[in-house]
């Protein structure tokens, strides 16, 4: 977990990675904690004028782990199966998720020591933090559209039966193709993915993906035994949690911290999460009334109160109650196809209330 | 942790937004101080800040600090329908049911208290607060068959928490503890910490000692002094003082107001006496005993009959049937000479449940007559009560009674002044440790200091006595 790891990037610049790709500049920092720490990112370009990110496994990195050989195969499969999986959202045009133009793994080009194992994705303006900080104050409709996409991405993952268990405002990719098209929103980073009819090397974990973003059944260590509780349920509280970050600066987890009594956190509690449910559930009560008062000055009342259900249902500590409520009387409890709707519903809202510009 | 790295790497506020949700999940929050200090330093909204201050409270380790609003009766009304509003929103809490009960209990509607802790322990009938807080109601309005009722559920646990609410349940019930043999067993497990385990020791030492085996009790006394509960520290005082012995925690709980007021009172320190009870009673404002407490040691031990009234009052409101608040807030009162509203008080007064009881009310009827110029009528109330508190083999009490009849004797400038005060001395030199002492100590400095029989409160309110060169 160490963002120090020397590692020869500048060699790669200016290779060429086949299809018209070339590397034209290294990214400077680590891709990320989730499986991003024995990966190198990169910019490329393409000789039809299309711009890519370029995820390259990190040898070099692995090699000078405690454990090369553990890492190895660790990091391999994850690759393997983040590129099966890419390959199988592209193929299916999964619109809202970031597309893979090319991968391939080259022989150890002449200036590196190690081969080239990558990915090309289709490349972001930036994600959704870099816009919040960029644009003061963004319009409610755009944060609302955003979020809307986000959760398109996230649905039609759930339609492959893969769940992406890895949400987070940082996956949440900002395009901007032109400007009077208005911004676009995709989700980013399939690393941490679990895809029902293949099994990845994360699947063991409690937490799959970045746990500060884990739903509170798996911060607790509870591990549900459905697909669909533990991995589909993770990524609607994931989408909520985003959706209150969009709107208030807040991640869901954060607010729990806040009004959580440290007794009964998930570093301090011994029980099962079946007894913390009630004090997680009063500190989400509690997080809920605190949002509503903060929201009440950027929207109506009508607006707000909708919103708040909706992060309440998409947020609810309680596996049994989260979700729409329309989807569980329907027995479908974590079908998304209400929560986009619904999102769609009230982005349009504040496209007609509050704003001259749409996003796309 | 990427969160952590992009800030690190070009910190934003976004950015610091983002990695504070890692509060959530990290042990220690070392690493989030930077991502506090950006966010403090900047203009944010009010979420983002308490989410902020939330983390620097844990960075610096402050004690969590409630905000106590509930001692006047609108606040306790608002409080009730604000959780009634959330529980339409979120009715399947049921943390917040027992915030009802609580705000209603608090009110003086324990039957509507009683309902809302029946919803409560519906929903989660294991969870351990809940069953706790069930426990504690009903201790409370003196039903111990009912909480052993609300623990049947929970019977062969291993949570020592709940282990110790179903002994302590069975003790006030009078029957044998049903659960003694778990309790020991999860005592010597070692798979629970000393602070986990302390409130279980001392609820089994209390049934030891109440059992006549001493010997034991203080060893499980001992085992719950490294790290006590607030609750724990108040039972070690408590039976420190009950044993005549000195057990002291290794290490002090953050918030032992109760410990501390017990301690107090017993070295008669009252000025700290009345501070830890105030502090107790905010803990606790429904209970009983902080109110008897607090009012008892600011009325007789440090003459602060203003504060002896409000702590009365605060616990009359959710007690509106017991005697000793009652008593206590007419004594306060007389003792203001508001003697027509302590008249009030004593009339609605429920009837004396014991002896002793109905002792302590012909003394306080006694000062209410004597205030109200019945020189005749308070000085048959105190003899009634002295005579009692001898015949029931209570010379303390005797004493104390004793004691106030003497204060109010030379107050009226009585004849017979002198001879009570004789009296008084001589049931108080028969009982050393009685409170009797810290009143008489106040009337013989009073009347030496003038020479003669002279108003107690004129002291008090700091008039110069006549005489006085």
């Amino acid at each position: 977990m160490s963002s120090s790891l020397s590692v020869p990037i500048e060699p790669l610049v200016g290779l060429d990675l086949g299809e018209g790709w070339t590397i034209e500049e290294a990214l400077p920092r680590p891709i990320g904690a989730t499986g991003g720490n024995f990966s190198l990112g990169y910019l490329a370009k393409n000789t039809d004028g299309r711009k890519g990110f370029v995820k390259v496994i990190n040898y070099e990195g692995i090699f000078r782990s405690p454990d090369p050989t553990r890492f190895m195969q660790e990091i391999t499969e994850a690759y393997n199966f983040e590129r099966e999986l890419v390959q199988k959202c592209t193929s299916r045009r999964l619109s809202r998720v970031v597309a893979a133009y090319h991968h391939n793994s080259l022989p150890a080009p002449p200036t590196h020591s190690f081969p080239v194992s990558f990915i090309i994705f289709e490349r972001a303006d930036g994600d959704i933090r870099g816009l919040l900080d960029d644009v003061g104050d963004l319009e409610l409709a755009v944060r609302l559209r955003m979020v809307h996409n986000a959760a398109n991405g996230i649905a039609q993952l759930h339609s492959i039966q893969v769940a992406h268990q890895d949400i987070k405002p940082s996956n949440l990719l900002v395009f901007n193709p032109l400007p009077d098209l208005g911004r676009t929103a995709k989700i980013g980073d399939l690393g941490r993915a679990t895809d029902q009819q293949r099994s990845a090397i994360h699947d063991g974990y409690v937490i799959a993906g970045d746990p500060s973003y884990a739903p509170p059944e798996q911060c607790f260590g509870e591990i549900p035994t459905s697909f669909e509780q533990r991995r589909l349920a993770c990524d609607i509280y994931q989408l909520g949690s985003l959706l209150t970050f969009v709107l208030s600066d807040v991640t869901m987890n954060a607010l729990l911290h806040t009004f959580l009594d440290p007794t009964h956190s998930p570093q301090n509690w011994r029980g099962s999460y079946k007894d913390a449910l009630p004090y997680v559930q009063a500190a989400h009560a509690t997080a809920l009334d605190a949002l509503g008062n903060d929201l009440r000055y950027s929207m109506k009342d009508d607006m707000k109160d909708e919103l708040i259900k909706l992060i309440s249902c998409l947020t609810d500590p309680d596996l049994e109650q989260r979700g729409h409520h329309a989807s569980r009387k329907a027995n479908q409890p974590y079908a998304l196809n209400r929560i986009v709707s619904q999102l769609d519903l009230l982005a349009h809202m504040a496209e007609v209330r509050y704003s001259g510009a749409a996003a796309a | 942790m990427e969160a952590l790295y992009a800030f690190n790497a070009a910190p934003t506020l976004h950015r610091a937004a983002d990695a504070l949700g890692l509060a959530f999940s990290l042990d220690d929050p070392a690493p989030l101080r930077p991502v506090v200090e950006f966010i403090e330093s900047t203009n944010t909204n009010s979420l983002l800040a308490a989410a902020a201050a939330q983390v620097r409270r844990h960075l610096e380790q402050i004690p969590m600090t409630g905000d106590e609003t509930w001692f006047r009766v609108e606040d306790r009304n608002a409080a009730v329908g604000s959780i009634r509003d959330e529980l339409r929103r979120r009715p399947h809490n049921p943390t917040k049911w027992v915030d009802l009960a609580l705000a209603q209990t608090l009110l003086g509607q324990p039957g509507k208290a009683k309902r809302s802790l029946s919803t409560a322990l519906t929903l989660a009938p294991l969870n351990r607060f809940v069953l706790r807080s069930a426990v504690r109601f009903f201790m409370h309005i003196e039903d111990p068959e009912a909480a052993q009722y609300a623990l049947k559920n929970a019977k062969g646990s291993s949570d020592p928490w709940i282990l110790a609410a179903e002994i302590a349940s069975d003790e006030a019930a009078g029957s044998a503890p049903s659960s003694m043999k778990e309790a020991l067993l999860v005592l010597a497990s070692g798979n629970f910490s000393a602070w986990e385990l302390s409130e279980l020791a001392c609820t089994v030492a209390h049934a030891e000692f109440n059992g006549g085996r001493d010997k034991r009790a203080r060893k499980f006394l001992n085992q719950a002094r490294p790290q006590p509960t607030e609750n724990a520290a108040a039972q070690i005082a408590f039976e420190s003082q009950r044993g005549g012995f000195t057990i002291r925690p290794v290490k002090e709980p953050e918030r032992r107001f109760e410990a501390e007021a017990i301690e107090a009172r017993w070295r008669k320190d009252w000025s700290a006496a009345m501070d830890s009870g105030l502090k107790w009673q905010n803990d606790q404002p429904f209970a009983v005993e902080p109110a008897t407490f607090l009012s008892y040691v600011a009325a007789v031990g440090a003459e602060r009959y203003d504060i002896a009234e409000q702590a009365a009052r605060t616990g009359r409101l959710a007690n509106p049937q017991d005697a000793t608040i009652a008593n206590n807030l007419a004594f306060a009162l007389a003792n203001q000479d508001k003697y027509e509203e302590a008249a009030a008080i004593l009339a609605d007064c429920p009837s004396p449940q014991d002896a002793q009881e109905s002792a302590v009310y012909s003394a306080t009827r006694g000062l209410v007559a004597f205030r109200g110029g019945s020189v005749e009528a308070g000085r048959e109330g105190y003899r009634q009560a002295v005579q009692s508190c001898l015949d029931l083999g209570l010379p303390d009490k005797a004493a104390l009674a004793a004691s106030f009849w003497a204060r109010e004797e030379v107050r009226a400038k009585t004849p017979s002044a002198i001879e009570i005060v004789n009296t008084a001395a001589r049931l108080a030199g028969h009982a050393p440790s009685s409170d009797a002492e810290v009143v008489l100590a106040r009337l013989s400095e009073a009347i030496s200091y003038t020479g003669e029989a002279r108003p107690i409160a004129a002291k008090r309110e700091g008039t110069e006595p006549p005489g006085r060169p």
